[in-house]
């Protein structure tokens, strides 16, 4: 890794943001035909983020992590893409990893056209959230991204009461579960840096 | 014996309609998801973090974040579950840190900790406390899967058990 000086982000915002890795990440050159696999590098695709790079140190689970990641946010059917983003948002807000944030933030944004919802997660003021269906959403992200996780059928039951369907609870939890694995990973192995 | 049929098991109580056959509708995702736990439980390369040390990490994940009843995959994945010796010391989450321990465990155990309860607080100084004791970059990123897959398998059961019926 050539030098370069970074500068820190130590702030939630729905801007772009790059990362690093406190540790060395895996040299693409020298990666065992494992790493390379899981990694999915091809001769015809050799673009690997510094992230990947870093969770090539373990392929066996970075195997697993990959296509789980996309089939939990992206599968078809079941909780809106856009509220799948919102749910990450806040999770990761309550983990304070400001670079999955940044990225999940700014998909919400997109998909939604509703920065407002941003505004409101990153100045932690959900009680300002007048959309219901929403302000449920973003409750049991909360809850169930603490410390201590609780989530109690009366939650379910608030989830259903705001027209949220049976499948877009369980998606709700899926994408919830799946960003308590991804700042973990971002947030303690490397930081956010300005592009 | 399908991954649906695993998941009921681990949650432990009925699920009602129409979420039981939500949840059972993603059975990829479930199959996957029991593929992480023995991705970081019982892996072939367990690096610095023997199949024993990770199932006591786990018992130890479980017990800081009050989700012992939603630890069913890490019963039924870990290589043990009663344990003897200093790992009764890794898995009893009311130790901090123990003197007869080497500098790297007691590192991973502040790393572990740390990740699990305060996440937000996580810094560079955790990894280099790591390194510093001679932990590789490799393992260090072992561990870090160990703690954040976990982490993820505890609140999917949590969540689940929710849909009781």
């Amino acid at each position: 890794m050539t030098q370069e000086t970074l500068i820190l982000v130590k702030e939630f915002r729905p801007t772009p943001v790059s990362w690093r890795p406190y540790v060395t990440p895996v040299d693409l050159d020298r990666a065992t035909p494992e790493q390379l696999e899981a990694m999915k590098v091809t001769p015809s695709n050799r673009k690997v983020s510094y992230y990947t790079l870093t969770l090539a140190h373990d392929p066996e689970i970075l195997t697993v992590r990959s296509p789980l990641f996309n089939d939990i946010m992206y599968h078809r059917g079941g909780l809106s893409r856009a509220n799948r983003e919102l749910a990450a948002t806040q999770t990761s807000v309550v983990n304070g990893c400001f670079y999955c944030a940044s990225v999940h933030a700014a998909r919400y944004i997109q998909l939604s056209k509703a920065p407002d919802d941003i505004e409101i997660l990153f100045a932690r003021a959900n009680d300002q959230q007048t959309d219901v269906q929403k302000k449920a959403i973003t409750a049991v992200a909360q809850q169930l991204s603490r410390a201590t996780p609780t989530l109690h059928k009366q939650d379910v039951e608030a989830l259903a009461a705001q027209n949220l369907s049976a499948e877009e609870i369980v998606d709700l939890i899926f994408s919830t579960a799946l960003f308590g694995w991804a700042n973990r990973l971002m947030h303690s192995l490397g930081q956010a840096v300005e592009n | 014996m399908s991954a649906s049929a695993v998941f009921e098991d681990l949650i432990g109580q009925p699920l009602a309609n129409p979420y039981k056959e939500a949840l059972f509708a993603r059975e990829s995702l479930l199959e996957q998801s029991l593929s992480a736990y023995q991705a970081v439980l019982t892996p072939n390369a367990p690096g610095l973090w023997s199949h024993d040390l990770r199932a006591a990490l786990g018992f130890r994940i479980a017990t800081l974040t009050n989700s012992l009843a939603a630890a069913g995959g890490i019963r039924k994945y870990a290589a043990r579950r009663v344990f003897d010796g200093w790992l009764q010391n890794v898995a009893n989450a009311t130790v901090i840190a123990y003197s007869d321990a080497p500098a790297w465990l007691n590192a991973a155990l502040d790393y572990t900790d740390t990740l699990t309860l305060r996440t937000h607080t996580a810094s560079q100084s955790l990894i280099e406390a790591l390194r510093q004791h001679g932990v590789s970059d490799e393992d260090c990123v072992k561990l870090a899967e160990l703690v954040a897959t976990l982490s993820y398998q505890i609140r999917l059961i949590v969540g689940f058990q929710a849909l009781q019926a």
